[in-house]
């Protein structure tokens, strides 16, 4: 990190002879916006190797003009080439959207990025997230705030996209009506999102990494609730696709290869630092881009790839849409709080609660409980694998039965159920601990 | 309450939750506010280092990040469970941490406007 002195965006100093502070202005980081500049034109240039680019375009709009509540798997809606067409524009656009704001590229940015990339392979597209970006930009301006304090609500707050598609595609309306009438619900959505997303971090303490898919959820039943009473009955729908491993294996393991050469590059080919790593709970907000260096977190990061990866062959499971971007998005959160102590607890936890429970482990169900559970990773990272995998064990019954609520307009559903998980286990956590230890001291 | 001031309040109970885990329970808290921002001081006497001192004042160190500290700063003055630090440095432009056998001083600036 550059020292305070040597900035020249430095003002006055302070009456306690501090050295001199920085101003408000932050300076994007060009290494990580190359490096996603790399992932946006990689996942476009892929899209050509599967599809002609005729069906890329008619895939696109079928993307674009589709109900795209969970789980929509966008390799079977369209075809594998519109998907990652779009994941690929939606990268980009993403990082567009972080530079024009001179937002720092730190680890949850690189979070939001990649999750964004990830969930662009099931619900999210342009058309359902530029209006909630619209609507987290309007908040801004209100409150007379820049815009890059927001940006982490803005990429996140795009797991209500659904709701914009829904409205717009899905309730028999006029189309000028039904485009009206969702782009409205997404600014409205996209507006709340920040003083509401901020409040609800108490209510899990932290502990549940997808905050914004809490918020979400909420956020998604309050429209629910509302479209149920006008007698609109929306429900979940289950759109997967098989039969693409091979192909998907090769590509995610190649790119979490390079991430790992690039991180150990990065690094001076060491792991030197990274059992600190290791040693952090992950809980909000561990930003292991600025803790660790982009280096170990590129590392950290790869580690988590093919950990997923792995799960998801070993247990049998398909590489679809949705799996894939639950693979994206444990690796964007490499940057964020997640390592691999700290998540493989969450898996076990989930692992063996499909072994008892009525769903098959290699089911699509069953693998997003898995990889998106890990946004409880803090619950095992500060407590211990036992309570993570206490606390996957739960979430696997939780998740499976809250999507009901949203009726899958909130596809950060895990983050729904994280929420609720880690606030009623913390508190239960720290009273076990403090029994074991009056205990102890006795 | 004005944002400025609601956040000077955060970070100051982050810091005064530090040094009652240490149990630094003696301590005398200082804010300055002024209309380009504030400065908050936090003493305790001990004669005990932290074991976690350096990390402090390293994380302290990191740079303040308007991306996170908009968003997260309601984790702040919590039970936080002693995984705040990181945090705090997100919010704050500069930082004086000193501790000379008898008293353990952090000192924090945050620049911003006062409304």
């Amino acid at each position: 990190m550059q020292s305070p002195d040597d900035r020249e965006d430095v003002v006055a100093l302070s009456p306690f002879s501090f050295k001199k502070m920085r101003s408000d202005e932050t300076v994007p980081d060009h290494e990580s916006a190359v490096f996603f500049l790399c992932l946006g034109l990689l996942l476009t240039i892929l899209a050509f190797f599967f599809n002609e680019p005729g069906e890329i375009w008619s895939g696109s709009i079928v993307i674009l003009t589709s109900p795209a509540n969970l789980v929509t798997d966008y390799f079977a809606l369209a075809n594998i080439g519109a998907t990652l067409m779009n994941a690929g524009i939606m990268t980009l656009t993403s990082l567009v959207l972080v530079l024009i704001t001179r937002s720092k590229i730190n680890g949850a940015i690189v979070a939001g990025i990649f999750t964004v990339a990830g969930f662009s392979f099931f619900g999210k597209n342009l058309y359902n997230s530029i209006p909630i970006i619209l609507g987290v930009y309007l908040y801004a301006r209100v409150v007379r705030l820049p815009f890059n304090r927001f940006i982490l609500q803005a990429l996140f707050g795009t797991a209500l996209g659904p709701l914009v598609s829904e409205i717009s595609f899905n309730l028999n309306l006029p189309p000028a009506a039904g485009h009206l009438l969702g782009l409205a619900a997404g600014i409205v959505a996209g507006f709340v999102l920040p003083p509401l997303s901020a409040h609800f971090l108490r209510f899990h303490q932290g502990f549940n990494l997808y905050n914004i898919g809490f918020t979400a959820g909420i956020v998604g039943m309050f429209f629910l609730a509302v479209l149920r009473g006008f007698g609109i009955e929306i429900t979940t729908v289950n759109i997967v696709s098989s039969g693409n491993n091979r192909a998907f294996a090769v590509i995610l393991y190649a790119l979490f290869i390079a991430m790992l050469l690039l991180g150990l590059a990065r690094n001076r080919w060491r792991l030197t630092g990274y059992r600190q790593l290791l040693s952090q709970s992950g809980k909000l907000a561990t930003d292991f881009v600025t803790i660790s260096g982009p280096g170990l977190t590129l590392i950290n990061m790869a580690f988590l790839g093919i950990l997923a990866t792995g799960y998801v062959l070993a247990v049998g499971g398909d590489l679809n849409g949705p799996v894939i971007g639950g693979v994206f998005t444990v690796v964007g959160f490499g940057a964020f709080g997640k390592h691999v102590w700290n998540v493989w607890p969450i898996l076990a936890g989930v692992f063996l609660a499909n072994l008892f429970n009525v769903l098959e482990v290699n089911a699509t169900t069953a693998l997003l409980g898995a990889l998106f559970g890990t946004t409880l990773a803090p619950v095992a990272g500060f407590y211990g694998p036992v309570y993570g995998i206490v606390a996957g064990i739960l979430h696997m019954a939780m998740v499976s039965n809250i999507s009901y609520l949203h009726a899958g307009m909130n596809l950060y559903n895990n983050g729904f159920s994280g929420g609720f998980i880690a606030a009623a286990l913390v508190p239960l956590f720290d009273l076990i601990k403090q029994v074991i230890m009056d205990h102890r001291t006795r | 309450m004005e944002k400025e001031k609601s956040k000077a309040l955060k970070i100051a109970a982050e810091i005064i939750r530090y040094f009652v885990s240490h149990q630094i329970v003696q301590m005398s808290v200082d804010f300055d506010f002024r209309d380009d921002g504030f400065w908050i001081a936090v003493s305790g006497a001990t004669r005990e280092k932290p074991q976690d001192l350096d990390q402090l004042a390293a994380a302290l160190q990191e740079g303040r990040q308007p991306e996170l500290d908009e968003y997260y700063d309601d984790l702040l003055g919590t039970d936080s469970k002693n995984q705040g630090y990181h945090l705090l440095g997100a919010m704050v432009d500069t930082s004086d941490v000193q501790f000379d056998g008898i008293t353990l001083t952090v000192r924090v600036g945050r620049s911003g406007k006062m409304r």
